[in-house]
């Protein structure tokens, strides 16, 4: 313990600038992870044959193992923090495309008649009532493919993108345990923070009428 | 040129199931149209045409003159009110919100919307300020649909459609629905089209009934006179053994009322028995009304409690105070349920105010018994399935 302790405040700098990159890892694969997630699960709802093979396509990837995904980036986009982007969003997109999709289909039908029969265009339909109803769904396929990022992102390292793998790899090189738990602690602790967060975030937007019961 | 018009109307799904088969119906402004069928008769298919959240095979539905295929689905859907039986409010919207969705689609400014949502939650019975907020998981099933309606009435359309709305409510919340839709319409005197599978709802509220089966309109008329009349076998069994019990609902007690009954105006002072005797030997009744001097109900006065006291008693000791009272605005199988349950043979009728306006005998409704079962008479046979009453059986053999 005390091992770890001196570790971490003895090489305060490197952890900060190693958590920085990890955060900026995992930012970056996020938000272009929820961009195109959203957006698929969406187009989804809407052309329902496309469903099956997005859907399938994304759980293939996912049961790639990470390393071996990460390695394969390497022919394809060199080394560095671009491949390792690109791994981290393909991991992160199966949550966000699925809840999205769930989401808006589990909206109940008799809702959705309503406001077509009062003339709301199939738009309206998505921004006024079913994307505000799926609101808390997403946010949580969001918060599932955080935590999925945030300890992938661990191994980023391995391919040159730095972060919070770096101490941990190091230190199994060396067989120093301190460095190696210092790592890892930083990065559970990140992920169980961003976690967190985001449950906040997932009881804060969804819509007020769904939390009262009569 | 009647509100809206169908012709020739044809929805055939693929396998060349025919939905709705060839139906001609004329809607008059202003009237309630209900469309009554079992399930799979296509009335709900019909429904959804008008709105055109189906669209039709074959044949034309025009508004005001205008063919509604050449209309744009989501202006013409903003100006038709739409009620469904799964209710469908937005659960994260407030009532407010709710209601005045229609309006916000058409851009009103945000006062006008509230104030208009205001205006409608008074006109369905749930004050304004205690229900504008809440949401809709927070109301119960029958407030949910009064919202529902209220939010079909928001931009004030001239037509509304009501897919069985009171369907899914438990029987006592239905009634009271049922009858609250009775005196809105009369209110607010819009062209309704009302779909459901109850017969009794259909009765109840239509101005006209469109009875349906396997896709085909089977007749169109005014509950009493389809009642009555039957256009064939498969109405009448339709109707079947409620046929007669229909009847007696769809009668209003104002039609069948005695409407000059023989009132005798109680005074402070000296009338007595032997006057109230007198009264009703020269009338020929058995039943006396004593009024004040508005002509407000005090109470009845029978032969018996006549014959049972001294002819010099004062008169006040035998009115039955107690005795009950229908309005004219009853229907005739309510009253007679009153009637069955009192003590006397008679009932008052009174208005709003309480003055006398008819009476109601035993002998009174055996005429109107005999006049509606000789017309069943010459309807199909199978239809004579109503209860064997005493009074019935007399009717009958009377030719």
């Amino acid at each position: 313990m005390i091992e770890i302790w001196l570790y971490l405040s003895s090489c305060r700098g490197d952890i900060a600038y190693w958590t920085l990159q990890h955060l900026e890892l995992v930012a970056v694969a996020m938000g272009i992870a929820i961009a195109a997630g959203v957006a698929l699960g969406l187009l989804l709802t809407r052309v329902r044959l496309l469903a099956a093979p997005v859907l399938g396509a994304a759980s293939v990837v996912q049961t790639i193992p990470s390393i071996a995904l990460l390695g394969v980036m390497i022919p394809l986009l060199g080394i560095g923090r671009t491949p390792a982007i690109v791994a981290l969003t393909l991991y992160a997109l199966l949550p966000i495309i699925r809840n999205t999709y769930i989401g808006i289909k589990q909206t109940d039908p008799a809702i959705v008649e309503a406001g077509v029969g009062m003339g709301m265009s199939d738009r309206q339909i998505l921004l006024m009532v079913e994307l505000p109803l799926a609101v808390p769904v997403i946010i949580a396929g969001i918060r599932t493919s955080t935590v999925i990022c945030v300890g992938i992102a661990a191994l980023a390292t391995l391919i040159g993108a730095g972060a919070l793998g770096t101490p941990i790899i190091t230190g199994i090189q060396t067989y120093n345990n301190a460095q190696i738990w210092a790592g890892a602690l930083v990065a559970a602790s990140l992920a169980l923070a961003l976690d967190f967060l985001l449950g906040r975030a997932e009881k804060a937007l969804m819509p007020r009428g769904l939390r009262v019961s009569s | 040129m009647a509100l809206i018009e169908i012709r020739n109307l044809t929805k055939t799904y693929q396998g060349g199931f025919k939905a709705v088969d060839q139906v001609n119906l004329e809607v008059e402004e202003g009237e309630t149209l209900v469309l009554v069928g079992t399930s799979g008769s296509g009335k709900t298919t019909l429904l959804k045409m008008i709105n055109r959240l189906i669209e039709p095979t074959a044949g034309e539905i025009r508004i005001r003159g205008r063919d509604v295929t050449g209309m744009n689905p989501i202006a013409l859907r903003r100006d038709i009110g739409y009620v469904i039986q799964r209710i469908g409010l937005f659960p994260h919207m407030t009532i407010e919100d709710n209601i005045a969705i229609v309006p916000r689609l058409k851009g009103w400014p945000r006062e006008r919307r509230r104030e208009k949502a205001s205006e409608l939650l008074a006109m369905v019975g749930l004050d304004p300020d205690e229900y504008r907020s809440r949401f809709p998981a927070e109301l119960s099933g029958g407030q949910q649909q009064r919202i529902g309606v209220a939010r079909a009435l928001a931009d004030d359309p001239d037509i509304i459609l009501m897919d069985e709305p009171f369907g899914a409510l438990d029987p006592i919340t239905r009634e009271q629905l049922q009858e609250e839709f009775r005196q809105l319409k009369e209110r607010i005197q819009k062209t309704i089209i009302f779909v459901t599978h109850d017969i009794f709802e259909a009765v109840n509220l239509a101005d006209r009934m469109a009875i349906m089966d396997a896709g085909r309109i089977l007749q169109v008329d005014a509950p009493e006179r389809v009642l009555a009349h039957p256009a064939d076998e498969f109405v009448a069994r339709f109707l079947g053994k409620h046929r007669f019990h229909l009847q007696m609902s769809a009668v209003q007690v104002r039609d069948v009322m005695i409407e000059a009954p023989v009132t005798v105006q109680v005074s402070e002072g000296r009338q007595t028995v032997a006057q109230a005797a007198e009264l009703m030997r020269m009338h020929r009744v058995t039943t006396l009304l004593a009024v004040d001097r508005q002509r407000k109900l005090l109470g009845v006065i029978t032969t018996d409690a006549v014959r049972s006291s001294r002819r010099e008693a004062g008169l006040q000791e035998v009115i039955a105070r107690e005795a009950e009272a229908v309005s004219p605005d009853a229907d005739l199988l309510s009253a007679i349920d009153t009637m069955a349950n009192s003590h006397y043979s008679a009932l008052p009728v009174v208005n709003g105010e309480g003055r006398v306006v008819g009476i109601l005998t035993a002998s009174s409704l055996t005429g109107v018994f005999a006049e509606r079962l000789a017309n069943n008479r010459e309807a199909p046979r199978e239809v004579n399935a109503a209860p064997t009453s005493a009074t019935e059986r007399e009717a009958e053999g009377d030719d």
